[in-house]
């Protein structure tokens, strides 16, 4: 049990081979659920691009409505490069990350300098920004309204090796994986920690000699890079980018998996990434009323389980030792 | 030799003179009070230095650099480290975490260190940050939330977290308000201890004379904004200024 409660080396290589071993049985598990193999593709995209916002969002609890614009940028960007430069994925997520994390550089430079409500109003208002540029100035690249559809006829491939069907699954858990190694070690370091207090008490932490700002602009600036990754094998997997991945309901829709994951535990956003993705696609194949379901489910969790599906296991073991407590006062009470 | 220097500190908030020409020279190794009535200027004095607030003339010396101008984060990495009047400390997270934080800035006040830290020196500030805890005899609640601490055991971590940074001053905003007579004295011998063994030179803002004359080895007497009276404890007490403007009718103290 110690093990699993102290912190060491050995134990972030188990939690990430379990984490591989999790998302490697998604494709048998899903289809037995009503799901299909390709839904498990897009969950792992997904996972991606919450897993960086939770970094962000989760650790110094600012609350960013802007990630919509890393993912469609991510996406957007890997697009021309397949269409245009190479078929290498690899050359496409690199250049795509690249781009994409000096925007959220500059972005975060800009909304940072705000707290609270009008840092995420900003965010929004940034967000809104890049969709309509995409939407009309833009439309020679981006073929507006349609749809970013260049790269449709390209073999995508890394070196040689086609990314396609299953190589494609494999490479996408590889990432997921990685992802989350990287956003765990990142948690566990010392600048975790100070982005931890940033969100516990600025004003303890600024009168600490920390610059705040700079922690704030950099963690941004690493949540984009997650994002603009997420959005690049996003664009790998459909071929295809739909102009309202860079709209607000993009954002809206990752503020609502990391809540019903649990906001902070990293791990959590990705899984809450796959239960909205499954009851959207499951769902909205049973019901028309799929959203308002969605909707209750995320109320619900806002109200009764705020700490999300990661908290679950913690409340039971309280539920569980509760009832042990109080049956031994009963004993007790009766004893004396 | 001088460690703070303040000459002249003017600030005004609209048309009301909150700190008038005030001047102060604070020794090292010393433990120097700052006493006043409610609205003397007494935590407006301590924003100044700190860098909260902007001064409008005056100079502050630390070390012979000037503090003006420079935001509270650069103050702190200078060596000056403030204690709240309000405990500030990071609630959700466990007492090691909270003075860990701390012994990390002090080392590594620049950013890029923080984020490639080498494991070796992160050991060192785990070190550090024990120590501090065990200094205010909290190290037994080491991995408790600090949310779950009582009052006087949160400002007593907060000391805690000032100290893991070894400050060269220490600048407390009335340390022991809203404690019980038992927690007011442990922080007074603990704060008496601290500034003889490590040397440490505290400037202690306080209402209570019981504390102000067990602590302090030199008196500032603020009174509207203005320094008046100076000296050791034994001068101001019978300074007629001081038993007019700020003590009033009592007598004996």
């Amino acid at each position: 049990m110690k093990f699993f409660t102290t912190d060491s080396d050995a134990r972030e290589w188990v939690i990430m081979i379990v984490a591989g071993l999790f998302f490697l049985s998604l494709q048998w598990f899903l289809p037995l659920i009503g799901g299909y193999a390709d839904l498990a593709k897009l969950m792992l995209v997904f996972a991606i691009l919450v897993l960086g916002f939770d970094l962000f969002v989760g650790l110094t609890g600012y609350l960013s409505f802007g990630h919509a614009i890393f993912w469609g940028c991510g996406a957007y960007v890997a697009g021309f490069i397949l269409a245009n430069l190479t078929s290498n994925a690899l050359v496409a997520i690199l250049i795509a990350a690249v781009i994409v994390t000096i925007i959220a550089f500059l972005v975060g430079l800009i909304t940072l300098r705000r707290q609270g409500i009008y840092f995420s109003i900003l965010t929004l208002a940034f967000g809104e920004m890049f969709f309509f540029l995409a939407i009309a100035p833009l439309t020679k690249w981006t073929n507006g309204d349609n749809g970013y559809t260049g790269a449709e006829d390209v073999h995508i491939n890394i070196f040689g090796w086609p990314l396609e069907h299953g190589n494609l699954y494999y490479f996408l858990v590889f990432m997921a994986v990685l992802c989350l190694f990287l956003a765990r070690q990142i948690r566990r370091s010392p600048y975790g920690l100070m982005l931890r207090a940033i969100k516990s008490n600025e004003t303890r932490l600024t009168y600490t000699g920390i610059d705040i700002f700079k922690y704030k602009v950099m963690a941004f600036t690493i949540s984009g890079c997650f994002g603009a990754i997420a959005g690049a094998l996003f664009l790998i997997h459909e071929k295809f980018v739909p102009v309202e991945s860079l709209r607000w309901t993009t954002s809206g829709e990752v503020v609502i998996m990391a809540v019903i994951g649990g906001v902070g535990t990293l791990f959590g956003p990705m899984i809450g990434a796959g239960i909205v993705l499954y009851l959207e696609n499951v769902l909205s194949g049973e019901t028309g009323q799929w959203l308002l379901i969605l909707g209750a489910i995320f109320m619900s969790f806002v109200i009764f389980l705020p700490g999300g599906v990661m908290d679950i296991p913690r409340r039971l073991m309280k539920l569980g030792r509760g009832n042990k407590q109080n049956g031994q006062s009963d004993q007790n009470g009766q004893g004396s | 030799m001088a460690l703070l220097e303040v000459n002249g500190l003017n600030k005004s908030f609209g048309g009301l003179q909150a700190v008038d020409n005030a001047s102060l020279t604070v020794e090292e190794g010393r433990t120097h009070a700052i006493i006043g009535p409610n609205g003397a200027g007494k935590s407006t004095f301590l924003n100044l230095v700190i860098g909260n607030l902007e001064a409008d003339s005056g100079t502050v010396l630390f070390q012979g650099d000037s503090l003006l101008g420079l935001r509270p984060h650069q103050v702190n990495q200078k060596g000056v480290v403030r204690v709240f009047q309000s405990p500030q400390i990071y609630p959700e997270m466990t007492l090691l975490e909270n003075t860990t934080i701390s012994a990390l800035a002090k080392r590594d006040g620049t950013f890029v260190m923080n984020f490639f830290q080498h494991p070796r020196r992160r050991k060192e500030c785990v070190a550090t940050a024990e120590q501090a805890l065990d200094s205010v005899n909290l190290l037994h609640l080491a991995d408790e939330e600090a949310i779950n601490l009582s009052y006087g055991d949160k400002r007593r971590l907060e000391l805690a977290i000032c100290l893991s940074q070894k400050p060269k001053l220490l600048l407390l905003d009335e340390p022991t308000a809203g404690m019980s007579q038992q927690e007011t004295q442990s922080t007074i011998d603990l704060l008496k201890k601290l500034s003889k063994d490590e040397d440490m030179t505290q400037v202690v803002i306080e209402h209570d004379m019981h504390v102000v004359f067990s602590l302090a080895e030199h008196l500032t007497v603020l009174h509207q904004g203005g320094v008046i009276s100076d000296g050791t404890p034994e001068e101001v007490k019978n300074d007629p200024k001081v038993i007019e403007a700020y003590l009033g009718g009592v007598e004996e103290l």
